[in-house]
């Protein structure tokens, strides 16, 4: 039976390694890699996709404020949650709100040209800052944990 | 790497025969902080270093320094 420190460590690594990938997925989604987006439309199949983008979008965004590991004991999670976590975590959400910021200012300065349905817009914009902060939270955990 | 800040947690922790997962479960916390700290990536609250410093029965000036 592993205890707490074996437990958070064990999750710890996850957490580290698994980031990047969520980034990515994150940031495939809002390319329409995984499965293309009909902006603006009212079907039931287009607002189960956006339901189910935004169900993820959330549950993406508590883990990168949280830290996860909502199913460890409370010990466990205290130490996976420690220190170095919480100031990569705070490190990550910087990034993720500059890139997030930036992006805006890129789709300002793009609108004119190319005008982008509010929808697609803030989906480019959330995507962008949730999957970066997850990059370089992964980047930051997985050089702590050497 | 922290600026102007030198520490010696690996000496004390290597004199009091403790691995890094020895150390952290004597202090509390994950083999992460004393990883990062040991090796200057992240510089630590008042209050793990007191931990340090009480699970290595050192004082805190002893682990860690300013640069000159």
């Amino acid at each position: 039976m592993a205890n707490e420190f074996e437990k958070a460590e064990k999750f710890g690594k996850a957490r580290a390694q698994a980031a990047p990938f969520i980034g990515a997925l994150i940031l495939a989604l809002q390319q329409g890699i995984i499965f293309g987006w009909d902006w603006e439309a009212t079907s039931s199949g287009a607002l189960l996709q956006v339901g189910l983008w935004l169900f993820f979008a959330i549950v993406m965004l508590l883990l990168l404020l949280t830290g996860g590991g909502w199913f460890l004991d409370k010990k466990a999670r205290a130490i996976a949650n420690d220190e170095p976590s919480v100031s990569s975590r705070q490190r990550a959400i910087k990034i993720g709100f500059v890139v997030s910021l930036v992006t805006c200012f890129l789709v300002v300065a793009i609108s004119p040209f190319d005008p982008l349905p509010a929808q697609r817009a803030a989906h480019i914009i959330a995507s962008t800052g949730l999957g970066t902060a997850f990059v370089a939270l992964g980047m930051s955990e997985l050089f702590a944990h050497g | 790497m922290v600026e102007g800040l030198v520490n010696e947690v690996k000496l004390h922790r290597e004199a009091a025969a403790l691995t890094q997962i020895g150390l952290a479960e004597r202090m509390g916390v994950s083999r992460k902080t004393v990883n990062t700290v040991e090796n200057g990536v992240f510089a630590p609250s008042i209050v793990v270093a007191l931990k340090f410093a009480k699970a290595l029965n050192v004082s805190v000036e002893d682990l860690f320094q300013l640069r000159d």
